[in-house]
């Protein structure tokens, strides 16, 4: 009677101790992660908290010596004056319609065709591959002009068109990025769906997209960030204020001699505010991929 | 569908409206219908003429209120329609403008930077309004010469000028009593020039300066104000052919590499790059801040000075010359409207063109803004000399230089920056080198171009 | 099973699976095929095209052969400072990009508190909108009064001259370059998700140690996200053109150090209109860029592992 529950005891006990000895091993583990992370963080935030600061500087602090962090008076007023000084929320629309709408389209596009190249083995894939990262190669800057002629020719300019339909016929960094992906799962998956008799096109939406999550999520947040910030897309396709972005709104806080530099600054923190939100949400894809991919052909 | 139909109507509504104002003024008035007997009739009745400009804050309030006049008050039907672009470096690289013109969908009215009108009316930008400005009664001594000479290119007519500015010396009077000197006896010479900022510089522990008594390279102290303070000339009148390497001009930058190396190169760099980028535009100026006791800067610092800082007493004389004032080192520069190639329907755009930039125009621009006007009865008004300030730089009108009008003032520009700024006072060349070697470049690109011819 | 699933999709069972794979591959690709057709062919024909005229951008381009190409190659200091400083740049920042992003990634995606909030912070620098960073970059590297060089001055030191001297100034962009890169942190993050967990357990089982995880489970998962990385990072570096525009205006300053490729071919093409010039240099830019794609993809079968089963 007294032996059984000793002999448990004892057994029990190294194993006790081995979990609490692997407990403080991942504790000291953490804890040095942290130690790395928090020096490197601020050094990261230092761009946006300078920018949060300036946002509430009155107009004369922004270069004084010593700096000023913590501005005195907080000018707090900047930010209901930089939503009213230019059409804000009409620049908002604007760009949310341009940045939705490529991104959906890249999604679709982008997708099928990384599947292509990484999923079906046809024979000219391999060239595709190669000519789709080589026409990154071309510096924007020569193409600019004859582009403009193009999307002239076609009676886009001056409207979102050009900044939208593009995207839905594919980017080559974003085919490249999920072909990269795409080749990652195993092939044993296509095949099983292909004897069970799916096609391609369900391959594609219900293998291999579900299993490309964080792929797909880096596009979407990759492209939207992308159009959000466009600034020479607009500038050179769009000559109606009515259809302006707020890449290009944020350059009416300056002018020929001066810049209204709180405003401008305030006006950045509010830009820059929403995809912070965006990228909140889609964090979660990037911890459920895990559980997903735990299968090994 | 729908937007063809609004159009449609649109074009109605101008033809009647047009109509309405021929039948009700049979005999047209004096001032706008010179441009409607000029060659080419404008028959633009109900067109919508997009006026593409960088201009925000006060520039663009004003003009949107003279377009709105012009809109109300022309007898041909047109409406002008204030487009804002947003300003991309600086002013000389466009690629909107360029797209724009080589896509076939020109503005019709441009605001360009005045010193690039010779350049891109070489390369075919822009449209020549010699007949139209013949046609409206535009003539060049209704404009100041410098202004002229920069909106024309090999005889024609290419923008008409709006506005200008001139160089001076600006000082902050608080500082200079702080230090005990005589705030009513700014620096003459360059000599004097030299003490007087010893005497105001501030240098903390690491023998960084931390207040500058100025920066001779900074804001609008470039090479060609020293080198007009020196009296040097940067353009043969007779050949046309660049001239920077013209002893005084040499002189000028012997005095600037020691000036530089006075008050120290890594100072003089520390303080230019904290504005590279625009940084220090408007509020965070040096000048303003209290950082430069110092700066060789424009009349529109007068504008700035009431909003900033009301209350410092600061004071304006002519840049200092190596024997005494100089006012001759002032240049004038300033923007224009053009109307860019490829626009059809000239005369109609020259219409809005001249009200822009015309004595109407002209007057309540500039004294909206508080710019300098380029046409002389405007320039006249004692309005712009109410201000003692202004008065100074209303003074260098008749003195000021501009720049040399060629076709290659953009690549001019970038290589005087770069020997002023870099190669001269890091001694990466003498100044004889880098000035030689700005001529050489630039008169043979000239010479390709046929500018001599 | 199989049989029965053929014969629902006739079509399918009738042609080979060559042929199948064929139509399915293009169709899958059509809108790409469709996009270059109508968005890329013309502009990058005509770019070529225009390498070898005297072109201002808007009027008829007029023939010269290789003059430009001849041009750049023997009459152009600036063409030869642009090619060092771009090099220098790619030469010195992709390696340490391809560190950092993936150092940065692995301690992110270590199950740790605050691993959202960590992950945001890293991300922030490339949220901020260029004109905003530009102008806060520019006031934090001042010499004098930045915050960077703060400290020094506090201990009575001038602190290093960053973008203001030659000896600082590359030096200074990488280091910038490197403060953007919490995109590619994403990436890798992305990349990491791939890694199955019980490839772990049974490193686990195997007594490996967390160097030997990292060696042989983690680095050859990871491989195909370290190769687009790589590509694209040249491609990019290459076309280094945005942070060094915004921070010094083009101008090269401090003595040329700042001046790269793509800046210069910008403002010999849009400030100079020397449209043709540009577009020589920007072809020369495409070869170079080529060759350097092509060896990484042929030395890409020894070192980047698909667990999909095919090889790169």
């Amino acid at each position: 009677m007294t032996a059984q529950p000793q002999t448990a005891q004892s057994s029990v006990q190294p194993r006790r101790t081995g979990i609490k000895r692997k407990q403080v091993k991942k504790a000291i583990r953490q804890l040095l992660v942290h130690l790395m992370l928090i020096p490197l963080a601020l050094v990261f935030m230092l761009p946006f908290l300078w920018m949060l600061s300036t946002s509430l500087k009155p107009d004369t602090q922004f270069y004084s010596y010593p700096p000023v962090w913590i501005p005195n008076p907080l000018q707090w007023s900047n930010y209901p004056d930089a939503v009213t000084y230019i059409s804000f929320f009409l620049y908002l629309r604007n760009t949310l319609t341009i940045a939705v709408l490529a991104t959906i389209g890249s999604l679709i596009s982008c997708s099928l065709v990384a599947y292509s190249l990484a999923r079906i083995p046809w024979p000219g894939r391999n060239f595709l591959f190669i000519f789709t990262v080589a026409t990154l190669m071309l510096p924007f800057q020569v193409t600019l002009i004859p582009l403009f002629v193009v999307y002239s020719r076609l009676g886009w300019v001056n409207s979102f068109l050009p900044l939208i339909v593009p995207h839905w016929f594919g980017s080559a960094l974003y085919i490249f990025l999920l072909r990269q992906f795409f080749m990652t799962i195993p092939m044993e998956l296509s095949e099983a769906a292909r004897i069970d008799g799916a096609g391609e096109l369900r391959i594609y939406w219900q293998v291999i997209l579900p299993l490309a999550k964080a792929a797909l999520a880096t596009v979407a947040i990759f492209e939207f960030i992308a159009r959000w910030r466009d600034y020479l897309g607009p500038l050179i396709y769009l000559s109606n204020q009515k259809l302006y972005t707020l890449s290009l709104g944020i350059y009416e806080y300056r002018s020929q001699y001066g810049a209204e530099w709180g405003l401008l600054m305030a006006a950045s923190v509010l830009i820059t505010l929403p995809i912070i939100l965006l990228f909140f949400f889609l964090q979660k894809t990037f911890v459920q991929g895990i559980a997903l991919t735990g299968i090994k052909g | 569908m729908k937007q063809l139909s609004r159009r449609h109507f649109l074009q109605m509504a101008g033809l009647t409206a047009g109509a309405a104002v021929l039948a009700g003024c049979p005999a047209p008035v004096a001032p706008s219908a010179p441009a409607a007997e000029g060659g080419a009739a404008p028959a633009a009745a109900g067109q919508v003429l997009e006026a593409w400009s960088r201009m925000t804050e006060l520039a663009a309030e004003s003009t949107k209120e003279i377009i709105e006049l012009y809109n109300e008050q022309n007898e041909i039907g047109a409406t002008v329609e204030f487009v804002y672009i947003a300003e991309t470096q600086g002013s000389q690289a466009d690629e909107k403008l360029l797209t724009a013109v080589a896509g076939g969908s020109p503005p019709p009215l441009y605001y360009a930077d005045r010193f690039t009108v010779p350049q891109f009316a070489h390369q075919g930008f822009f449209s020549d309004i010699t007949a139209q400005a013949e046609a409206a009664g535009v003539t060049s001594d209704q404009y100041f010469d410098f202004a002229w000479n920069e909106a024309t290119y090999k005889g024609g007519v290419y923008a008409l000028p709006l506005d200008t500015d001139t160089r001076a010396l600006w000082y902050n009077k608080e500082i200079f009593e702080e230090v005990g000197l005589d705030p009513e006896a700014p620096p003459t010479t360059t000599d004097e020039l030299r003490t007087i900022t010893e005497a105001l510089t501030v240098r903390n522990a690491s023998g960084a300066i931390t207040r500058y008594g100025i920066n001779p390279l900074y804001d609008q102290a470039w090479l060609y104000t020293w080198g007009f303070a020196f009296r040097g000339e940067f353009q043969d009148p007779e050949t046309k052919r660049i001239t920077f390497a013209h002893p005084n001009n040499i002189a000028a930058m012997e005095f600037i590499k020691v000036f530089v190396e006075e008050i120290g190169v890594e100072d003089v760099d520390a303080m230019l790059a904290a504005c590279s980028g625009g940084g220090c535009d408007g509020p965070n100026d040096y000048f303003w801040t209290g950082q430069a006791a110092m700066v060789c800067s424009g009349d529109w610092k007068v504008a700035q000075q009431k909003r900033y800082k009301p209350d410092t007493a600061y004071g304006v004389v002519p840049m200092p010359g190596p024997d005494g004032p100089a006012p001759h080192a002032s240049w004038a520069g300033g923007w224009s409207w053009c109307i860019p190639q490829g626009w059809d329907d000239v005369a109609t755009a020259f219409d809005a063109l001249y009200f822009l930039c015309g004595p109407v125009g002209q007057e309540k621009y500039n004294k909206d803004t508080y710019h300098i006007p380029t046409v002389k009865s405007v320039a006249e008004d004692p309005y712009f000399s109410e201000d003692p300030l202004h008065a100074v730089f209303m003074d260098l009108l008749p003195v000021s230089h501009s720049r040399p009008p060629i076709p290659f003032g953009s690549k001019l520009w970038d290589l005087q920056v770069r020997a002023f700024r870099d190669e001269i006072p890091h001694g990466l060349k003498t100044p004889e080198q880098a000035l030689t070697d700005i001529d050489n470049e630039i008169n043979r690109d000239l010479e390709e171009a046929g500018f001599f011819d | 099973m199989t049989t029965k699933a053929a014969s629902i999709r006739p079509s399918g069972a009738r042609m080979k699976p060559r042929t199948r794979n064929t139509i399915n591959g293009l169709l899958f690709a059509s809108p790409w095929l469709l996009g270059l057709a109508a968005f890329w062919i013309y502009p990058t024909i005509a770019s070529a095209y225009y390498s070898f005229t005297k072109f201002n951008g808007v009027q008829a381009p007029v023939w010269v052969g290789l003059a430009n190409y001849i041009k750049l190659f023997t009459d152009d200091s600036n063409f030869w400072d642009a090619v060092y400083n771009t090099f220098y740049f790619a030469a010195v920042s992709i390696p340490l990009a391809i560190i950092l992003a993936f150092a940065l990634a692995l301690m992110l995606n270590a199950k740790i508190r605050g691993q959202v909030v960590y992950r945001t912070i890293y991300f922030l620098p490339t949220l901020v909108p260029e004109v905003a960073l530009a102008l806060v970059w520019v006031y934090m590297f001042t010499p004098v009064s930045g915050i960077i060089n703060a400290p020094f001055q506090y201990f009575g030191h001038r602190g290093p001259c960053w973008l203001t001297c030659e000896a600082w100034s590359r030096q200074t962009l990488v280091l910038l370059a490197l403060w953007i890169i919490g995109q590619q942190v994403i990436l890798y993050l992305a990349g990491l998700q791939d890694v199955p967990q019980d490839l772990y357990d049974a490193a686990d089982v195997d007594g490996a140690n967390p160097l030997h995880k990292f060696r042989h489970v983690t680095v050859p998962i990871v491989t195909p996200v370290i190769f687009f990385h790589l590509v694209t990072s040249v491609i990019g570096a290459l076309q280094f053109f945005a942070i060094p525009y915004i921070m010094t205006g083009g101008t090269g300053f401090p003595a040329n150090s700042t001046l790269f490729y793509s800046i210069y071919m910008y403002k010999q093409g849009f400030q100079y209109f020397q449209m043709g010039l540009a577009s020589a240099m920007a072809w020369l830019l495409f070869v170079v860029t080529l060759i350097v794609t092509l060896v990484i993809f042929r030395t890409s079968r020894l070192w980047v592992f698909y667990s999909g089963g095919e090889q790169g």
